[in-house]
């Protein structure tokens, strides 16, 4: 690993302007994307900004309507946390899924949508479920945040400090996934939107996409649709050393009448 | 650029101050620093599970964290778990289960066990889905699972 200087910051404003100093910073968040990457020498920042230790960016809180995640919530703490299982099973379903238990006690929520790795897990909730990612600076829309492989809306400097989900029980998740590394191959995220179905993939693509063509169509009328006949061509599906092009539409058409039950069992 | 930064870690129940550069990683402080050879590094991709110690009684990949992020945090390695002559529970189940067989993996099996314990698991499925982040090369698993069941059955 090449040098590099380390910082630990308390607040958001000096994170920032420790970011707006410095030659090539990154923040540090979990640290289970950045250093790997970093030991791989794949990253060499100048600067760490460890942000471990910003209270702004920690907990679980519900409002009415929506349950707001910090963006510091480690995996383990959404996949075990009362409130997101009772109000959004989907999400702590998704949580305890991604990766293994040593990685899940480390790595956070905004690690991991702000590294916007296309195999990434988070990414598919968050379409699905239209969530709200807040910063320092401003509010992005799911749909507008994931732009392309690795990369994000953020500006440079920006620090996501929480997501903010809707409250939907009826909602679940699931995938095939890398056995070694349980990135997903295919991973999709089901809920609905009163009667419209609202279905987003991940790991099949250069980023998380939407299902059009399921999407919006009432839970009967999903019951008796024909999944084989689903049109994918449009979609750019990715084929690499865990599975072909083929074999990911494949799991695509297969997965979904099972992703259905499960979400509209969920009452 | 390498300025060393003071810190302090809680290492097997002892509190350590350290000055140290802050790309060193967690494992290699314990191994190369500290002679704490029990934790292995069996991988370099963050996937083996040979390097798991406890942080804050939870279980991390040392080769995946830096010594600096530690830093007011404890730490416990394999060696704070038992002794040649005094073994803890977790040992005797794996001993008397067979397991183990080379053993290179079986410090990280441990610190698993250990949080599986903490964590109410039960079944041998959530046995297994625990285990998905150690590997172990000598295939060794169907009797490391019997170890750790029999090491949630005992008080
Ligand atoms: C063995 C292994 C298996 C894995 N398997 C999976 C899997 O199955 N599914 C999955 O989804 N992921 C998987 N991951 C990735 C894991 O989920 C990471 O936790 C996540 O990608 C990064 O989160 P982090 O908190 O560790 O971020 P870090 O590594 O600390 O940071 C990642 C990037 O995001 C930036 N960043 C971090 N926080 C913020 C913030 N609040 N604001 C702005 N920028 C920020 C950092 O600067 C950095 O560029 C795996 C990782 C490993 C090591
Ligand atoms: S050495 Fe840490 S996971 Fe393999
Ligand atoms: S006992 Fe040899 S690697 Fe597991």
């Amino acid at each position: 690993m090449y040098k590099f200087r380390y910082h630990k910051p308390s607040s958001l404003k000096e994170s920032i302007s420790l970011f707006k100093e410095k030659e090539f910073p990154k923040y540090l968040s979990g640290g289970m994307t950045l250093i790997p990457s970093m030991k791989q020498l794949l990253s060499s920042p100048t600067d760490l900004i460890d942000i471990q230790n910003i209270e702004e960016l920690k907990g679980i809180h519900k409002t009415e309507n929506t349950i707001i995640v910090g963006a510091l919530t480690t995996h383990n703490e959404v996949a075990n946390s009362s409130i997101i299982k009772k109000n959004i099973r989907g999400l702590s379903y998704l949580a305890s899924k991604i990766a293994d238990n040593a990685v899940r006690n480390c790595g956070t929520i905004g690690g991991s949508i702000c590294n916007a790795d296309p195999a990434a897990d988070y990414p598919a909730a968050l379409l699905s479920l239209n969530a709200i990612v807040t910063t320092n600076i401003r509010e992005i829309s799911a749909k507008d945040f994931f732009v392309d492989m690795f990369e994000t809306k953020l500006e440079s400097y920006e620090i996501v400090k929480s997501v903010t989900f809707p409250i939907k029980p009826k909602s679940y998740y699931l995938k095939i996934s890398s056995q070694a590394s349980k990135y997903a191959i295919v991973g999709m995220f089901g809920s609905f939107d009163k009667d419209k179905a609202s279905i987003s993939i991940t790991g099949a693509a250069n980023k998380v996409f939407y299902l059009q063509d399921v999407n919006n169509q009432s839970p009967d009328k999903l019951k008796d649709y024909d999944f084989q006949k689903l049109d994918l061509s449009e979609i750019n599906i990715n084929s690499d050393i865990h599975a072909s092009a083929e074999y990911r539409s494949s799991i695509i058409k297969n997965m979904l009448p099972k992703l259905i039950n499960n979400v509209l069992k969920d009452e | 650029m390498s300025d060393k930064i003071s810190i302090v870690i809680n290492i097997n129940n002892k509190n350590v101050k350290l000055n140290i550069e802050p790309r060193l990683l967690l494992v290699d402080l314990l191994r190369n620093s500290l002679e704490l050879k029990g934790t292995h590094i069996g991988c370099d991709t963050s996937q083996c599970g040979s390097c798991m110690v406890l942080m804050n009684e939870k279980c991390v990949k040392s080769c995946s964290i830096l010594a600096i992020q530690c830093d007011k945090k404890s730490i416990k390695t394999i060696e704070s778990i038992g002794k040649e002559n005094n073994l803890s529970n977790v040992q005797k189940a794996f001993k008397e289960n067979h397991g183990l067989q080379c053993g290179f993996c079986t410090p990280g099996f441990i610190m698993t066990a250990i949080e599986c314990k903490k964590n109410n698991i039960s079944t041998e499925k959530e046995i297994r889905d625990f285990l998905d982040g150690n590997f172990c090369r000598c295939t060794g698993y169907q009797n490391i699972v019997k170890s750790i069941s029999y090491f949630l059955k005992m008080s």
